[in-house]
This record gives structure tokens, C-alpha cells and sequence, in this order.
């Protein structure tokens, strides 16, 4: 249509210009390179140290490690303009990524892109292209033979509820499955969060059982890494124990697991509630089923699971161009300002625009100096407000975390929510 | 044809001068800057006059240096290497006055006391340094970056756009000046490079036959305050806080001698008074206001002012040295040129050399310290220097100004303060203070400390003045 | 590209010499990470990239790049963010890309109201910092997560230009390391001990060697260290946010900040308002927002911009001036300067927005005038678009300007994306002394569009330039080419080209073509 200005204005002739839909290639061709994918929501940024979002192009410095690079990578490879004889470093560069999916977050400010599920098309098409990454084929053999991620023995899956008065689902039925996960079920540090998270749910009434050894992996990891087939055979393999065992709720204290059950099960018709341990514990607080009764004087900073935030919207099928970025913010929250004694001070970077761990997107198995990188750049931003105590709500957080504490010889303490209530009751 | 008729060929017989008087007084200023006599002057009516005398020039490999008036202080208009001075002071006309843009176009003659006169019938006026010479060039006194009394950001950096004959004869343009598409032409950056590579270069890059300045809106209320302070160390923080609040127009100090220099009209009984009863140092702020609710803003402004004193424990005055109606004397000084008797720089003495440079306000004291301390070696009393401190930008720095007096006639006065300037200028140089715009001698010592930015300038000057006709030797180029 | 030929295994054997393995760059998957920018041209030239890619960790490993470049004769640009242009120009063999990820130094003087600034800091990093101390710097609509240095060495506008300048008034002392390998310093850096605090001389300006409205692209040389100027900030240490990305809220506090909205029946009196304001020498933050620029920073998605735009909704305020009342002083101020403002208003015809829309566009982008966020959503509805031609002169001028530059694009350029005529940015300077305007305009990120758009185009106005207020369109058109035009500055400015690049290895097919001038010069000389 012409204007007054004399010349025809132009509609868009593509209509992915119009309306987003999800296409790789058009993803890939539109990044503009405005780099945002590396930066925090600048709005939000309080201190030049903590203004990164990106772990990958923090470390490794050239953009090829950023999303934006990634983008230049997946269209040379749809392309056919670069393969991966091209360069022996190309694996590593998919690879050296948490899938934290914060440029992703940051990019959706700006654009209507899904570039984090790029990366992970990316990955599953170079598995696809029979290019597999050294490293994380012990984890995926393992994940087959044992059903676990950490390299266990799948006999020994049940071994962190022994003595624990629990429902057991592979014999009972049972509303509320508490899913442990791999991390927690062969982490022995690790045991008596899991522990705790079962023991408040029954104290608080709750009718919830575990798959104890019968557990099997929620197979989320795997699908970061770009392993979707295993993850399709996880997945269709818990739903059918928990329908058989009469499950209504999945309830599970690992982020992971939370965004792999929640979002990409949706994928394969699961029906059931699925809900986070914080989001339970905040839901029996605020029904007065759980009382915090003892004062806890701590100054504590609380670290947002990337699983548990800003990848709950970034789910393949989930986005919604223009929608927040919403996650389970408050609700942890809640429960630590809830706590008598408790002054919870937040880091720079929180919520949709928080620090990664480092533990994700097969980091931690692969590239563990990486993981540690970016988990000691996290326990300096909660040094940094002074808190005595950094709290998280997934068990690869707390991991990456206070194995980061103790190779700096530092003093904060790592503690997942479970804990800081039990002191609290 | 000699040097003196080919120049009548090009200016007319009436502005063409080689009289032994005449080059006398070209060939000397009232810096130190070693005297050296001209060949010719020419008076030239019009940029075209000045072209032809620069290609002139080149043909004859002769030099030229531009002088824009009468007056000049630190010897950029004394022929280093003799050859032609072009005085451009019959170049006088205002050619626009647009008050829309605040702006005024004037030719290099244009002097502070007609350009203010004719702006404040329009309600404008140029944002000046402390009482300029009224014979002074209003262009040069821009192109020299001279600081201005009002330290606002918005007022500062007053050359817009300007017109220039090239070293090789050429004409050429700085800013939007450069586009013929343009309508007014105003914009002081635009292709590379920008009118800033031409300010400071005391005329060895061109000689400029136009500018555009920034000119503002005369305040239609003003109410000046005082503050006095027995110490140098106790002047900074004031102005700071009253700078971070945006506050004022005129903002500067000066010290006992200046302040009396600058107040007296009798010399010398009224001058001794006044310097004695003065405190050492006044921080003088004059706060201001436009058009619109004027009371109002002064009030508003006024306001502020007494909370940052109150902080400070400090008390603004409406003067100081218990000398009545000094606000409203001090007023009348501030939008224009010196008016009295003899310049006041040099009713002290008879001549007054200037050591100035910037530095930041935290470190004024320790450069007064080493002036006083060079003057003390040398038996010059430091209660006759001169000092004049003008914080700029919203005091992100601070131009220091150090005079020191001697009588011209008294050849061993002269002589002492002349080692002494070199000796402070040389003690300023090493402690740090920066010297933008190195006149004379200061050249040599600035740049064999900037051997990188000397070698820059040096591939510049090449490059647009290949056969270095315009003010050679000025700026070691 | 040659890779892996004799030259090229030199070179990078001499670059890891000098930097070690970890920061030299040449494999494949590295560099095509370095192929394109938002300046799409590059994308056409992405079957060609640069070759290396390396990241010096100071000063001395710069001078170091540079002295090999000269020595191997290969070709070098720099980057910090590369958002714009600095890939576009790396078609030539050898091209080594200078990234500056690991030069990110940054120290505020709060006293003398100044920032110490190495390449790769954001402005969101130096505002972080100033805010802390009760200072600020402004930041252009590329967003606050670009480089400070480079938008400073660039362009730089931005709303509180009209109070604190533009870029290259913000710019004090400089480190630049020259196209043969030496270090300059400029201003009082260039004089030991007295710090960088000011930006002038020594003698004349060689700041302005290198900036104009736009910057030389590092041709002329590397800027490694800057500082800058802060402003003071009567506003709190952080910014106070609402909601969660994309739908991000920012509302400064009510007590020393205030926005108006004021529409204008016509372009003219807008222009005539402006003047107004500026006379009065009130607000902290003004300029024109022009109904394209609304429409793509408020809009959250590709599906809500076309819902607004087709509903025309922005475009009922086509001529509406942004301004945003600080309090510097007190919250006194701000009440003096809001009944100034408010008498302004009525005098010149203006009408304050709705408050409907006040309230929908105020909270999630007025202050991203303040600190810039939504600069790149520009991108959003095509995957590209072009910045336009800036002009700068008289506020009155742009009135002529926007009919001059929209008949060059109708006459070169395929139709933009729906709004080419909506986009009619203005922003002014010093309390509009002088002022800005640049029409930009997103288009579709595809073969034929960005040869029109940025290919031909460029070359066409370059040379139709001479009575054009367009004029100093910026992108790809080298100085020799519009040099003619404006009383041959090129020429000079190739001799000092020439002088401290002699083997033109920085940045060579940007700022200026060497090559072409001396293919001239073998010319005029045949003839003569």
C-alpha cells in the first residue's frame, strides 16, 4: 500500500515474519548477532563483575561458544557449508554448553527465536550424524544397561531409602510418587535431602511412595545431550509405572527431572500433576500443614535452578512469543522469608536471568573444569552479598556448588531448601 | 615584483605595510616568546584576499601567520620564522545572529566587546572566559579553547562549524559546513575530521575566515553568591557537591590578588584595600534563570545550595570582605569583556605571564604549593600571584591559572620572572599538570614528553601543509 | 579461503608466539562464528570470513598483533561486541579479527566524574558501577550490552545527549595503538602523570582524527584504553524493576523523575516545542520517538507489533516528543521544571498522551532511554534492518531532512517493512544547539533485499551525496568516494593513512580504500 511518503510499504513476504512457528534453519538464519545472548537483562545488571549470562562465552572467550556463534554453526551445518571434518573442535564447541538456556531467555527479550532448542536439534542431529562425544558415551552405556546417569549400579538405586518408612509403588498404589533422581539416588552426601523431602511430605499428610531400586532415569539428561531416543524410552517407561501404580502427582526435589517430567512428557500425553518439592512444601505452608516453629538466624542468598526457572518456558511446544519467562520463583521464596530468623539477600543475577550452576547439558561429565569455572563464578556472586549460606533447590546445583566451595577452600555453605527447613522444624 | 607589491596585487595598496614600526609590533606580544620580525602584514578584506595570499605563499615558500586582533598573549601571532602576517582584524563582521539555534557567525575580527554588545540586544550572549580583552577575538578565543566561566556541559565546547583556508590555499570546511545540502550548517562534527583538529593549532593548519559559536540566552535574574575560604583545601569540595547538583551558572575562584585585580579601580591604594580585607580564596557561584518562572528556580536552586553548605558547614555570602553591592558589581563583570583602564592583568605591574594548565579540583593545592614554592626560591612574593581557578564541566577538571607580574621596563625583574615561569611551567609539566594548548616555549616541553602524539601531528601537518607555510615552528611543527 | 597455505601457517605460528595456543583462533568452526553481523552485507560475504581470530589480553599484545600484521602483511580489524559492521569488511586474505573479550578493564573516578574503559566493558557495566557512586553514562538504542567504547568511538545518540552531549563530546583521554605498531596517547594521558581525565590536545585535536558522527572503524587506529565522561545521577543505585523478561517494567522514582508524552498536530510544531524546551534548558532526557520506533520496542512479539501496527495505534501519536524531567538538585526541581514543561505544552499546541497509552508504553520502554534494552528487537520483524542516514545540523533542518531522505531510498532501495514512514527519529544536543535525525527501517534479512538495501544502494548515495542533507550515510561507502563531494578532505587524510599504515593492513576495505586511491593515482598520472 502506498503512503502519503510515496512509496509501497512492504509486508513481510515470509510468513514466519509475521507469526513465529518453530523452523530450525529460520531460527539459525535470523540471529542478528546483537549479542544479548551473552549479556543479563541489562536492566538488571548491578555490578560490572555480574553481568554475564553466558558460561560458555565467559570461558571460552570466542564467540563460537555463545549462542550467537552456535547460530553461525547450525546454519553452516544445515547448510552443508561446514561439516564436522571441517574442524575437530566442532563436537567440543556443541558440547562445552550447560543448556542453561539463559541466552535463550535474554534472546526471547528481543526476538521471537527458539535458539536453545537449536542447540539441542543440534546435538541430537549430530547423534543422529553418528558424531558422538567421547566423553559421555560411558554416561549414555551406563544409562542403558543401568537406567542411571551416574555411572551406578542400578541395584544400588535404592539404597538412599533404606530404613525409610515409605509407600513402596512397585507393590502399593499410591496418589504421590516422590521421584529421587539419578544425582540424589547415587550421591551419598546427598542422601538425607531426599530423605527429608519424603519425611516432610508424610509428616504433612501426604500419601507419597517412591519406585525405590525400580526407579529408572527421567531421562532429561540424556535429551540435553542430545540422546532424545533414550530419553523417549525413559520416559514412556515411567509413565507406564506410575499409571500402573496409580499415580496422580510426581513430586521430585531434582530440577532436572522437575523440567523433564513437566514439559517433555506433556510431549507424550503424560496427564499427571507434576510439582516441584518447593512448590508442594510452599502449597502445604501456606495451607498450614507445615509450621516453622524454631528461629534460624542465617543470612542466606537463594540460587534459581535453571531447570526450575527459565527453562520451564523454554520447553519445546511451550514457548509463547511475548509470554514472561516464567518459573518457580517465589514459591522457594516464600518458604525462606517464611523462616523466623532468615534474611534472604538475592545476587545480581536471579530468576529468569540467573547464573547457571554449571551442572547441566552433560558439562558435569564432560568438561569438569568448565562445570567448576562456572560454579565458582556463582559462589563468588553469593560471597559477594555476604550471605553465610547459598541455597538451592536441585541436587546437580547443590553438587556443582559445594564441590566448587571446597576446591577454593571457601566458607558458604551449601544447603538444598529441604534442609534449611528441617532446621526450621 | 617584491614580496610588498605582489601583496598590494592581491589586498590593495592601503593594506599592505612594511614600515619599521609596524613590523616592530608584530614581532612581539606580551609573552616571552623569543621577538622576531615579519617581512610584510597584510590587512585582507575577505576569504578570497586570504586565499590568494596562502597560495601566495606556497608558490614563494614563504610563511604566513594568521593574527585575528591587536592584542596577543602567548605568542602564537609572532612570526617564528618570519615571512607574511595576515591580520584578519578588517575580517569584523557578525554576519548572522540566530537566536532559534543559538548561534552567531562571525568573521575572525569579530571582537568580545562587539559581539557581546550586538547579542544582548537579542538577548544572547557568548559563553565567556574571565574578563576577555575587549579587543580580543571572540574566533580565537574559541579556537584556543579558552575556558569558559560557566562550567555546564550544555555550554561548553562553543565552536560549531567554521570556514577555513587550507595551508595549500584550498577552501575547505569544518562540520556540517562541509554538506551545501545544508541550510545553516551548524553541527560541529560531521565527516573526519572535525573542527577539533583545527582548535589549539595556533594557526599552523589553516586560517579560519568564519565560525558559528554557541551563543545562550541571556538569565533574565541572577543572584551571585560567595564563598569564602581561608584555605586552598577547603575550595574543592564546595564546588564539587555544587556541581553534582547541577547548580549555577558562573562558577570559579580566585584568590585575594585576582579577586582585588579584577575589583579595583585605583591603583594602587584601592588595590592593596581590597587585597588585604579579601579572603584568600572566594568561590564565587552566580546562580541563574531563563525565561520562564525565573523566582522560582532561583529559589529552588538557592535552596539546594544551603543544604550542600550546610553539609559542608560552609556560608554562601552575598559578599565578601564586607564590601558592599559586591554581588551586583560582580554581576555587571561577568557576561563581558574588561571594560576599565588597562587591562587588569597588567595594572599590578605592567605585564602579567600566565602559567596555565588542568588538572582535576583534589589537586589544586598541591600545584599551588609547588608554584608557591618555585616563586619562594626565586624571591617572588606569593602574595602577588595570581591565581584563577575555573572548574570545567561540571568541575570534572579545573584550569589553573598562575600570573605573575614584573614591570616590563625593569629588564632584571623581567629576567627573574621569566625563570621563574620557565621553572614553574617545567615543575607544573613533571607533577602532572596538563598543558592543552602549548604556547611557546611550553611546546618543546610538552611534547618531548608526548613523542607519539608530537610525530602524529608532525604526519598531519605534513599532510595538509606539505610545504609548511602556515605559522611554522609554532607547536614544534 | 586458503587456509592452511605457507602464509597463512606463519602467521598463525608468529599470532601464538605472541599470544599462546588458548587465544589464537583459525579452525573452521571458530571463525565462522565470525562471518556476519547485523549489517547483513556480511551475510552475503559469509562464504568468506576472516581467518583468524585472536584475543589479546592488554595493550602490548595489541601493539604486538599489529607489529606481525605489518611484518606478514596481513589485514586486521577489531571488534567488542560485533553487533555492526566490524565483519562485514573481513573479505580479504588473511583477515585477522582482533576480538577484545579479554580486555575488560573498567574503573570509575567518582570525584572527578569520569569512567577508565577498555574495549569489551558494556555500557550496562559502566552504568552498573557510576549508579553505585550517584553517576551515569548515556547509552545509544543499540543497548546497554554493547561495547561503551566502541559505541563511543562509533556514533553514540541517545535521549540524554541533550544534557550530556553527544558521544564525541563525551570522549577524554585515549590509548590507541596506531596502524604501524606505536602506542599514541591523547589528551592528558599524552602527558605523564596527569591522568586521563581530559580529552583535548595536546594542541590540536587529534580526537577528531578518528571521529566525526561516525568513527574511522579502527583505520586509523586501535583505541585499547578511553575514558569517558559520567554524569550525575539523581537516582538510586539500582534500577527498580518489575515482572519478568520480555514483559519487564522499569519506573524510576516518582520523586525525581517524570516522563511526559506530548503529541503534535504537526511535524513543525513539534520541532517548534522542542526549541522551547531546549530555550528553557529543562529535563534530563528528550527526544522524538517516532511511531516506529514505539511500535518495535513495545511490542513483545512479532504477532503483537503487526496486531499495533495494522491497528495503526502508535501511529495516532506521529509526533510526539519523549521527555523525561530530572531532578539533579532536589525534588524541587522536578516540580519547577514540570510547571515549565506544562506551560510549554500549552503555548505550542501539545497534547499529553492518554494516560491509557501513557501507562502501556511509560513502564516497559521510556527507560530504555535511560539504560537500553530493547535496541535490538529492531531486528525482530525481518532479521535485519538498516540505520538509515543520519544528519546533523539545525533542528529546523529536519524538517527538509525526512522528504530528502525518504526520495533516497524510494529511489534506491526495495520498499522497507511496513513503517519507512514512520520512522522519523530526532534527537538534539547541548540544549539544542545543534540536533540528529535518522530514519531506519527493518527489512527482510534475505539475498535480494540486502543487495538493494545495503549493497547497491550504499554506493549509489555515497556518490549522490554533494547537495543531499543525507549525507553522511555510514555503512559501506568509503571516504574516497564522497571525498569529491566535500572539498576533498580524503585526500589528506590518505596521506596520513598512508604515513602510519604503510603496508594498509588496518581495516583496508573499511573508512577508506586505499587501493582505489592509488589505482587513481596510477591513472591521473598515465594521463597527465
Amino acid at each position: 500500500m502506498a503512503t502519503e511518503k510515496g512509496k509501497a510499504l512492504s509486508l513481510p513476504t515470509d510468513d514466519w515474519n509475521s507469526k513465529y512457528y518453530w523452523d530450525m534453519r529460520k531460527v539459525a538464519w535470523n540471529c542478528a548477532r546483537c549479542s544479548t545472548c551473552k549479556w543479563v537483562d541489562v536492566w538488571e545488571v548491578k555490578d560490572a563483575r555480574f553481568a554475564k549470562i553466558c558460561p560458555s562465552s565467559l570461558y571460552y572467550l570466542f564467540d563460537a561458544y555463545s549462542n550467537q556463534g552456535r547460530m553461525d554453526l547450525a546454519l553452516a551445518l544445515i547448510d552443508g557449508d561446514l561439516t564436522y571434518d571441517d574442524d575437530p573442535e566442532l563436537l567440543d564447541i556443541i558440547y562445552k554448553c550447560n543448556t542453561c538456556g539463559g541466552c535463550d531467555a535474554m534472546c526471547k527479550g528481543v526476538q521471537d527465536m527458539e535458539p536453545l532448542r537449536v542447540m539441542l536439534e543440534i546435538r541430537a542431529k549430530s547423534i543422529e550424524d553418528g558424531q558422538l562425544l567421547p566423553q559421555l558415551m560411558p554416561i549414555i552405556d551406563n544409562l542403558r544397561k543401568e537406567d542411571n546417569m551416574m555411572m551406578g549400579k542400578k541395584a544400588d538405586r535404592g539404597k538412599w531409602a533404606e530404613g525409610l518408612e515409605v509407600k513402596d509403588l512397585t507393590m502399593e498404589q499410591g496418589e504421590v510418587v516422590f521421584h529421587a533422581g539419578c544425582r540424589v539416588c547415587y550421591d551419598e552426601e546427598l542422601w538425607p535431602v531426599a530423605r527429608g523431602m519424603v519425611t516432610l511430605l508424610k509428616n504433612a499428610g501426604v500419601d507419597v511412595g517412591i519406585m525405590g531400586k525400580d526407579e529408572t532415569c527421567c531421562g532429561g539428561r540424556a535429551f540435553q545431550m542430545g540422546y532424545q531416543g533414550e530419553f523417549t524410552k525413559y520416559a514412556e517407561n515411567n509413565l507406564e509405572a506410575w499409571k500402573n501404580a496409580g499415580v496422580k502427582t510426581v513430586v521430585t526435589g531434582c530440577a532436572d527431572g522437575y523440567y523433564a517430567i513437566k514439559r517433555l512428557y506433556t510431549q507424550l500425553g503424560a496427564e499427571f500433576e507434576v510439582l516441584h518439592i518447593v512448590e508442594y512444601i510452599d502449597r502445604l505452608m501456606k495451607e498450614g500443614k507445615i509450621k516453622f516453629t524454631r528461629n534460624v538466624p542465617m543470612r542466606v542468598t537463594y540460587h534459581d535452578p535453571c531447570h526450575l526457572g527459565r527453562r520451564l518456558a523454554q520447553a519445546p511446544g511451550f514457548y509463547v512469543p511475548g509470554a514472561p519467562m516464567m518459573g518457580v520463583y517465589e514459591p522457594p521464596r516464600d518458604i525462606i522469608k517464611s523462616i523466623p530468623g532468615v534474611e534472604l539477600v538475592e545476587m545480581c543475577r536471579i530468576k529468569e536471568y540467573s547464573w547457571c550452576c554449571g551442572g547441566g547439558g552433560g558439562v558435569i561429565d564432560a568438561y569438569p573444569e568448565f562445570n567448576n569455572f562456572t560454579a565458582t563464578e556463582r559462589i563468588k556472586e553469593a560471597e559477594a552479598t555476604g550471605a553465610e549460606a547459598i541455597i538451592t533447590a536441585c541436587p546437580w546445583c547443590q553438587r556443582s556448588l559445594t564441590d566448587a566451595v571446597t576446591d577454593v577452600e571457601g566458607k558458604m555453605k551449601v544447603i538444598d531448601i529441604v534442609e534449611l527447613i528441617q532446621q526450621a522444624m | 615584483m617584491g614580496l610588498k607589491q605582489d601583496l598590494v596585487e592581491i589586498v590593495g595598496s592601503e593594506y599592505v605595510s612594511d614600515d619599521p614600526a609596524t613590523l616592530e609590533k608584530y614581532s612581539k606580544d606580551s609573552s616571552f616568546v623569543q621577538p622576531r620580525k615579519p617581512s610584510c602584514v597584510a590587512y585582507p578584506a575577505n576569504a578570497e584576499e586570504v586565499q590568494r595570499v596562502v597560495k601566495y605563499a606556497n608558490e614563494h615558500l614563504m610563511p604566513v601567520t594568521p593574527r585575528s586582533s591587536s592584542v596577543s598573549f602567548y605568542g602564537a601571532g609572532i612570526p617564528s620564522e618570519g615571512g607574511i602576517i595576515v591580520d584578519l582584524s578588517r575580517m569584523n563582521k557578525i554576519l548572522e545572529i540566530d537566536p532559534r539555534n543559538k548561534r552567531v557567525k562571525v568573521e575572525p575580527g569579530v571582537t568580545w566587546a562587539q559581539v557581546q554588545e550586538a547579542l544582548e540586544k537579542e538577548g544572547l550572549m557568548v559563553s565567556n572566559p574571565l574578563l576577555p580583552h575587549p579587543a580580543k577575538s571572540v574566533l580565537t578565543s574559541a579556537m584556543e579553547r579558552e575556558p569558559i566561566l560557566i562550567c555546564k556541559t550544555e555550554y561548553s565546547e562553543t565552536m560549531l562549524t567554521s570556514e577555513l583556508v587550507m595551508p595549500d590555499g584550498e577552501m575547505s570546511w569544518t562540520g556540517t559546513a562541509l554538506s551545501k545540502g545544508m541550510k545553516v550548517q551548524i553541527c560541529p562534527d560531521a565527516l573526519i575530521p572535525g573542527a577539533r583538529l583545527w582548535q589549539g593549532a595556533q594557526g599552523t593548519l589553516g586560517i579560519m575566515t568564519w565560525a558559528n559559536i554557541k551563543t545562550e540566552y541571556l538569565p533574565t535574574r541572577d543572584k551571585v553568591f560567595f564563598i569564602a575560604c581561608d584555605r586552598i583545601e577547603d575550595v574543592a569540595e564546595p564546588i564539587y557537591r555544587i556541581q553534582r547538583r547541577m547548580l549555577g551558572n558562573e562558577c570559579f575562584v580566585l584568590n585575594s590578588f585576582n579577586l582585588a585585580a579584577v575589583l579595583a579601580k585605583k591603583w594602587p591604594e584601592e588595590f592593596e584595600v581590597l587585597r588585604a580585607s579579601l579572603p584568600p580564596w572566594t568561590i564565587i557561584l552566580c546562580l541563574s534563570a531563563l525565561h520562564r518562572f525565573p523566582e522560582e528556580k532561583i529559589a529552588y536552586e538557592e535552596e539546594a545550595l544551603m543544604e550542600v553548605a550546610s553539609e559542608l558547614h560552609i556560608e554562601p555570602q552575598r559578599t565578601v570582605g564586607g564590601i558592599p553591592g559586591l554581588a551586583g558589581t560582580v554581576l555587571k563583570l561577568l557576561r563581558k569583556p574588561w571594560s576599565g583602564d588597562g587591562y587588569w592583568k597588567s595594572c599590578y605591574k605592567g605585564s602579567c605571564h600566565d602559567i596555565f594548565f588542568h588538572t582535576t579540583l583534589d589537586r589544586v593545592p598541591e600545584f599551588t604549593e609547588a608554584m608557591n614554592g618555585v616563586a619562594a626560591e626565586y624571591g617572588y612574593p606569593t602574595k602577588d600571584i595570581g591565581v584563577y581557578l575555573q572548574p570545567l564541566d561540571r568541575a570534572r577538571a579545573c584550569f589553573c591559572q598562575f600570573g605573575f607580574h614584573c614591570d616590563p621596563e625593569d629588564a632584571r625583574e623581567v629576567n627573574l620572572v621569566r625563570n621563574l615561569f620557565m621553572e614553574a611551567s617545567e615543575e607544573a609539566i613533571s607533577m602532572g599538570g596538563f598543558f592543552t594548548t602549548p604556547y611557546g616555549q611550553w611546546a618543546d616541553m610538552v611534547y618531548s614528553r608526548a613523542a607519539s602524539y608530537s610525530r602524529l601531528l608532525k604526519i598531519v601537518k605534513n599532510a595538509y601543509d606539505p610545504n609548511n607555510v602556515m605559522n611554522p615552528g609554532k607547536l614544534g611543527l | 579461503m586458503p587456509l592452511g597455505d605457507e602464509k597463512h601457517k606463519l602467521i598463525y605460528k608468529e599470532l601464538v608466539n605472541v599470544l599462546g595456543f588458548d587465544y589464537v583462533a583459525d579452525g573452521a568452526a571458530i571463525v565462522r562464528a565470525y562471518s556476519r553481523d547485523m549489517f547483513a552485507v556480511s551475510v552475503l560475504r559469509r562464504k568468506r570470513g576472516p581467518e583468524f581470530i585472536v584475543l589479546p589480553g592488554n595493550t602490548e599484545d595489541v601493539q604486538r598483533i599489529v607489529q606481525l600484521a605489518n611484518r606478514y602483511k596481513f589485514p586486521f580489524s577489531v571488534m567488542s561486541g560485533g553487533w555492526m559492521l566490524p565483519l562485514m569488511g573481513a573479505a580479504k586474505q588473511y583477515w585477522c579479527i582482533i576480538d577484545f573479550k579479554r580486555m575488560n578493564g573498567l574503573k570509575i573516578d567518582e570525584k572527578n566524574m569520569c569512567a577508565v574503559i577498555e574495549p569489551s566493558v558494556t555500557h550496562a557495566q559502566v552504568q552498573a558501577e557510576a549508579m553505585k557512586v550517584g553517576l551515569y553514562n548515556g547509552i545509544p538504542l543499540v543497548g546497554a550490552h554493547m561495547s561503551a567504547l566502541a559505541n563511543h568511538a562509533w556514533h553514540g545518540w541517545h535521549g540524554t545527549a541533550y544534557r550530556s552531549g553527544f558521544s564525541t563530546r563525551n570522549i577524554l583521554g585515549m590509548e590507541l595503538v596506531l596502524p604501524d605498531g606505536e602506542l599514541l596517547t591523547t589528551g592528558s594521558l599524552a602527558s605523564p602523570e596527569a591522568g586521563s581525565f581530559w580529552g583535548e590536545g595536546p594542541g590540536p585535536d587529534l580526537r577528531n582524527l578518528r571521529k566525526g558522527i561516525v568513527g574511522d572503524d579502527g583505520s586509523l587506529g586501535i583505541i585499547t584504553r578511553m575514558t569517558i565522561k559520567l554524569h550525575p545521577w539523581p537516582g538510586p543505585r539500582f534500577l527498580p524493576t518489575e515482572g519478568v523478561r520480555p514483559q519487564k517494567r522499569c519506573q524510576l522514582p516518582t520523586n525525581r523523575f517524570k516522563w511526559y508524552f506530548i503529541n503534535y498536530p504537526t511535524e513543525k510544531a513539534l520541532i517548534d516545542a522542542m526549541y522551547e524546551i531546549g530555550k528553557a534548558e529543562i529535563g534530563g532526557s528528550m527526544e522524538r520517538f517516532d511511531p516506529q520506533r514505539m511500535a518495535y520496542e513495545y511490542a513483545k512479539s512479532r504477532q503483537e507489533y503487526w496486531q499495533l501496527f495494522n491497528e495503526r495505534y502508535w501511529q495516532s501519536y506521529p509526533n510526539t516528543i519523549g521527555i523525561c524531567l530530572w531532578g539533579f538538585a532536589s525534588e524541587r526541581q522536578l516540580k519547577y521544571e514540570e510547571k515549565v514543561l506544562e506551560q510549554i505544552i500549552e503555548e505550542t499546541g501539545g497534547k499529553l498522551w492518554p494516560d491509557e497509552a501513557y501507562q502501556k508504553f511509560v513502564p516497559y520502554v521510556a527507560n530504555s532511554r535511560t539504560r537500553s534494552i530493547w535496541g535490538p528487537r529492531w531486528c525482530r520483524i525481518g532479521g535485519s534492518m538498516q540505520t538509515g542516514w543520519l544528519m546533523m545540523d539545525t533542528l529546523d533542518s529536519v524538517l527538509d531532512y525526512f522528504p530528502t531522505v525518504w526520495e533516497h531510498m524510494n529511489r534506491y532501495t526495495p520498499p522497507y517493512l511496513e513503517g519507512q514512514g514512520d520512522s522519523a527519529w530526532v534527537l538534539t544536543f547541548d540544549f539544542c544547539h545543534f540536533a540528529g535525525a535518522d530514519n531506519a527501517g527493518p527489512f527482510e534479512k534475505q539475498d535480494e533485499q540486502i543487495k538493494g538495501v545495503l549493497g547497491e544502494a550504499m554506493e549509489q548515495i555515497g556518490i549522490d551525496t554533494k547537495n543531499s542533507m543525507a549525507t553522511f550515510e555510514v555503512a559501506t561507502t568509503p571516504v574516497n568516494v564522497t571525498g569529491p563531494a566535500f572539498a576533498n578532505f580524503h585526500i589528506p587524510l590518505a596521506k596520513i593513512k598512508k604515513a602510519i599504515d604503510p603496508n594498509n593492513v588496518s581495516n583496508p576495505t573499511r573508512f577508506i580504500d586505499m587501493d582505489a586511491i592509488a589505482r587513481a593515482e596510477q591513472e591521473k598520472a598515465k594521463s597527465d
